[in-house]
């Protein structure tokens, strides 16, 4: 758990532009160890034995325990390196909005970059999704410092503009995914909720793992307006007259049922669904998002299929 | 007719809808747009209200446009106005021609000059205009009326032209406002008021414009704006000028006649010596020259020695000047009537200094012009009755018996006075049952000598303000200390019986110092008792003595015979009237007014003779022919004053509508209407304030039903 003084206002972040500059100052502070990986393969920590099969590395054969038992045995070891991740990044105009200095989209970007340095530190491939209508950009994971590189200029060059549409960008990344991946998907989720949700259903039904950051302004989340105003909706484009006073209520009530309906229905299909708003500090989100996400692993553990793994495999 | 406005500069107001309308442009709701991240939670408003919210606001601007426009309208009075035709040009209409017919226009050749204007505006009349006339002086009188049945116009012009003719001066004062009423009465009777714009009306005032006719104050009325007022002035100043303000005759000490005037000198030329003559009785009786500076009066005053107990009549006179009508002013001298006075004096020879004694040597005065008096004896005063004397004066009786205090109660009772002091030789008892009990008094016994310290008693109370103690009011006069009273009688009130009726209210005059009263004033009956607690003899009071006495007494009888009527001075054109007791009573009034030759009855007490000459009014009494009276009649002495009243003030006071600016404001451009000829009918000044009060308050109610109708939209 990061002490209070090592949060860092993603105000003054913002005005970083070097994505690793900024990925290394958040993580370097941030206390590292509590990420494990779910995966067994091939470490120094020993998890298990399995009788041996066809087709089992012999590498990994017991021959110390062959001599005493006559029995061929696998060694199982905790695999910490082979998690493929892919971040799937909104970059719909909606993202662009900012009612303090930084925009939905500057923290989403931050966000990214950080857990993309946590995870290639983790020895984790990391994969990215840049979408608005349809994906405008992938990189599938990779864990290489080269690599690393690479995701953080195509982080630094994406732009919010254009319409957002959830399912489709879901739909390419179940196909383009590799299976049995972790899916982070980063959006403000101002789209309808059942063509969000129904191929969240889905990849998860592909053993798909899946998070989702939601990403909000703090504008969004009170509707501070005072005077009467004509709101330009940043996506259609559509006006609308508002007296703020007379539907804040309104406002605030609509909002909130369609975020919750998102939370259930995430939360049936074991999706955590973690609300960021944009003067929130980075390190307490990626904290959040790490501890939860162990606590998800270790209940989940049980109900899990122990896989033999050789190498890296 | 057409509209116009009396203020038009105020129009300028019309600009004024400017200012609601920058007002809601400033305070329209400002539409700041503002890119918004999506619009997916924003609930929709209805487009229907805005746009009703917009249509409202739209129609409250223009109502308090509108308002503001009412506003400069009612300000910049909007009039329909009459354009009155120039005379010449209107061939129907109607005209009254005002002849002043008061002395003072008789002036030189002012009245004749006034009748040929007169006759000069009835033959320039249009062959459709109607005219009448009307000759004023202190009062209107219609000469010719406006309409005749069946005439035609031809014979109105005619007539009216035969009446300027016929006019003649007379020996009245003036009055415009009389004049004008009558004038606009007569024109506005048959006036067509469903078309008033047909008919133009004009009164032609002919005058010399006298300030002693205008009204004192500016009344309330004023000559209708629909008539049209063209003042013809006549005549010019004069040279000289003097009059004869006023005349009386009256009695000097010595029994002669005094005849004083004021003479003053209404020119305003350097002074000049005058002649004033006295003519009495048909001749001449004296003359003097006296010098009266310009705006000046003096008095002249003529001792006449004559007889002051005979008619005389008589007149003061000027030479002749400019107006001759007020050189002459006649005065009347009627002999007072003296009072008849009867002494009742019993001998008394016991008494060395009785009453009577007193009472006759003040009484029988050698010039005394004031009564005639007569000393009787008390067995003798039932004869004397007859011969209706004005005061019974009990003053020095020897016992009072039943029948004499009857016959002095009698005689009060027929309304006439009776003067008794009380003595010791009349019986309490007597006088008790016999006269006093009838006035509500009682003989109570003399005073007590042993009650007080000193011998006599003084008046200690005297009401001051009764007629005959009057004349001692001053300081110097009201010192009765030196009078003294020995003895007197104690006159008590008796209480009031319900059974007997009410007793005369009594009044004490006087008062000694035991509170008794010394001097009692009774009416009783139609007359009056005055009752003196002691008589006037030297054993009871020193009265007699004191220089107080002869007044007192005079005073006392002057009041019981009742104070002389002064006689009234007349003024032609004043109207006599008979009370109904003169025309119908025994007296049988008759009167010879100035210039009539015989003596006129009254028809009735409601049938008024006229005074229209200077002279003297002769009163006949058939009944009683010593009551006969000559008043004299003179003309109004404020007419002599020939000042001109500026017809600013004539215009202020008499009329609603501008005439003197007729001459001034000519025609500012060609084809335009005079401005003087312009007479306003109607304005809606009013009619638009109102209209705009009640837009200001479907204002208030609007704006009020709007924003409470927003806010609820909004909850």
């Amino acid at each position: 758990m990061p002490s209070e003084e090592h949060r860092i206002d993603p105000t003054q972040l913002a005005q970083i532009t070097d994505l690793e500059l900024l990925a290394r100052i958040v993580v370097d502070g941030f206390m590292t160890g509590l990420h494990r990986s779910p995966r067994f393969g091939t470490s120094i920590e020993f998890a298990q034995y399995r009788a041996y099969t066809q087709g089992d590395d012999p590498r990994f054969i017991d021959w110390s325990l062959y001599a005493r038992t006559d029995r061929l045995h696998t060694k199982l070891f905790q695999d910490d390196t082979n998690l493929r991740c892919t971040i799937m990044i909104d970059c719909s105009a909606s993202m662009n909005y900012a009612s303090g200095a930084v925009s939905k989209f500057q923290y989403a970007r931050m966000l990214a970059a950080c857990l993309a340095l946590l995870l290639f530190r983790q020895k984790d491939g990391i994969g990215l999704i840049g979408f608005q209508e349809s994906a405008e950009l992938y990189l599938p994971p990779r864990n290489s410092a080269r690599h690393l590189r690479r995701l953080q200029v195509e982080l630094n060059s994406l732009q919010a503009k254009g319409k957002t549409d959830i399912s489709r960008a879901l739909e390419y990344a179940g196909d383009v995914s590799p299976p049995r991946g972790m899916l982070i998907l980063i959006s403000d989720l101002l789209h309808p909720v059942e063509s969000t949700i129904a191929p969240l259903r889905l990849m998860r039904a592909r053993n798909h793992d899946a998070i989702v950051f939601q990403i909000s302004d703090p504008s969004e989340q009170t509707f501070p307006f005072k005077k009467s105003v004509t709101l330009l909706d940043a996506e259609s484009d559509r006006e609308q007259f508002v007296v703020p006073d007379s539907i804040r209520e309104e406002y605030l009530e609509n909002r909130e049922r369609h975020f919750s309906q998102i939370r259930n229905e995430c939360l049936a299909v074991e999706i955590d669904v973690d609300e960021f708003v944009t003067d929130e500090p980075l390190d307490r989100a990626l904290h959040a998002f790490l501890q939860r996400r162990t606590q998800t692993l270790s209940s989940g553990q049980a109900r899990r299929n122990q896989s033999v793994m050789g190498g890296f495999g | 007719m057409s509209f116009t406005f009396l203020a038009p500069i105020l129009l300028a107001g019309l600009a004024l809808p400017i200012v609601p309308w920058l007002i809601h442009q400033i305070r329209r709701p400002e539409r700041e747009t503002v890119v918004f991240s999506s619009l997916m939670f924003v609930p929709s408003i209805k487009q229907k209200i805005i746009e009703r919210r917009t249509i409202q606001h739209l129609l409250l601007m223009l109502l308090r446009m509108l308002l503001l426009i009412l506003l400069a309208f009612a300000f910049s009075r909007p009039s329909r106005i009459l354009t009155a035709p120039a005379p010449e040009s209107v061939e129907t209409g109607r005209s009254v021609i005002l002849i002043d017919t008061s002395y003072s226009m008789g002036v030189g050749d002012q009245f004749q000059e006034a009748k040929e204007e007169a006759l000069s505006i009835a033959r320039s009349l249009g062959p459709l205009e109607r005219a009448g006339v009307i000759a004023f002086n202190d009062r209107p009188d219609v000469l010719a009326p406006l309409t005749v049945e069946g005439e035609s116009i031809a014979a109105n012009h005619s007539r009216i032209q035969q009446a300027i003719e016929k006019t003649e001066l007379s020996g009245n004062g003036t009055s415009y406002l009389s004049a004008l009423q009558a004038a606009q009465d007569l024109l506005l009777a048959g006036f067509k008021a469903e078309n008033p714009s047909e008919e133009k009306c004009v009164v032609y005032l002919i005058s010399d414009f006298q300030k002693t006719g205008m009204p004192e104050t500016d009344g309330r009325w004023k000559l209708s704006p629909r008539i049209s007022l063209q003042p013809i002035s006549i005549g010019t100043a004069v040279q000289k000028q003097f009059s004869i303000v006023d005349v009386i005759a009256q009695a000097n000490q010595t029994g002669s006649l005094r005849i004083a005037g004021r003479i003053r000198n209404q020119s305003t030329v350097a002074a000049s010596p005058c002649t004033v003559k006295l003519f009495i009785d048909g001749a001449e009786a004296a003359r003097q020259s006296i010098l009266v500076q310009p705006g000046n009066t003096s008095k002249i005053s003529f001792d006449l020695p004559i007889q002051t107990n005979d008619f005389h009549e008589g007149y003061l006179e000027l030479e002749e000047d400019a107006l001759n009508l007020d050189n002459r002013r006649y005065f009347a001298w009627n002999p007072s009537r003296k009072k008849r006075i009867v002494l009742i004096a019993d001998p008394r020879p016991e008494t060395r200094w009785p009453g009577a004694w007193f009472l006759m040597r003040a009484l029988q005065v050698d010039a005394d012009i004031h009564w005639d008096f007569k000393v009787i004896q008390q067995d003798e005063l039932t004869g004397i009755i007859d011969e209706s004397p004005d005061i019974l004066l009990a003053g020095d009786l020897d016992g009072l018996t039943k029948q004499t205090a009857e016959t002095l109660l009698r005689f009060a009772q027929e309304g006439k006075s009776v003067f008794l002091c009380l003595n010791a030789s009349m019986k309490q008892e007597a006088i008790n049952e016999n006269l006093l009990s009838a006035l509500g008094l009682k003989h109570a016994g003399f005073r007590d000598p042993t009650t007080h310290e000193t011998p006599f008693e003084l008046l200690s109370w005297i009401d001051f303000d009764h007629p005959i103690f009057f004349p001692f009011q001053g300081s110097q006069y009201n010192d009765f200390s030196s009078i003294h009273f020995t003895n007197y009688v104690r006159i008590e009130s008796i209480p009031s019986d319900e059974d007997a009726g009410a007793y005369p209210v009594v009044k004490t005059l006087a008062r000694f110092e035991s509170d008794v009263p010394a001097i009692l004033e009774i009416p009783y009956g139609e007359g009056m008792v005055l009752l003196l607690t002691f008589p006037l003899e030297l054993e009871w009071t020193n009265l007699m003595r004191s220089p107080k006495f002869l007044p007192l007494l005079f005073e006392s009888l002057q009041h019981l015979a009742g104070r002389e009527e002064e006689r009234r001075a007349w003024q032609v054109g004043e109207r006599v009237t008979a009370a109904p007791e003169q025309v119908s009573g025994e007296l049988n009034w008759s009167v010879q007014p100035p210039g009539e030759d015989s003596l006129m009855r009254f028809e009735s007490a409601n049938s008024p003779i006229l005074l229209e000459k200077a002279g003297f009014l002769r009163w006949r009494s058939n009944g009683a022919p010593e009551e006969n009276i000559i008043e004299a009649v003179n003309v109004d002495a404020h007419e002599s004053d020939l000042t001109r009243a500026p017809l600013e003030e004539f215009e202020g006071k008499l009329c609603a509508a501008s005439f003197l600016d007729r001459e001034t404001i000519s025609q500012t451009a060609e084809g335009e209407e005079l401005e003087s000829d312009l007479i306003i009918t109607d304005e809606f000044g009013r009619f638009f304030l109102i209209l705009f009060f009640i837009g200001l308050l479907m204002e208030c109610w609007y704006a009020f039903r709007l924003s409470k109708k927003a806010s609820s939209e909004t909850a």
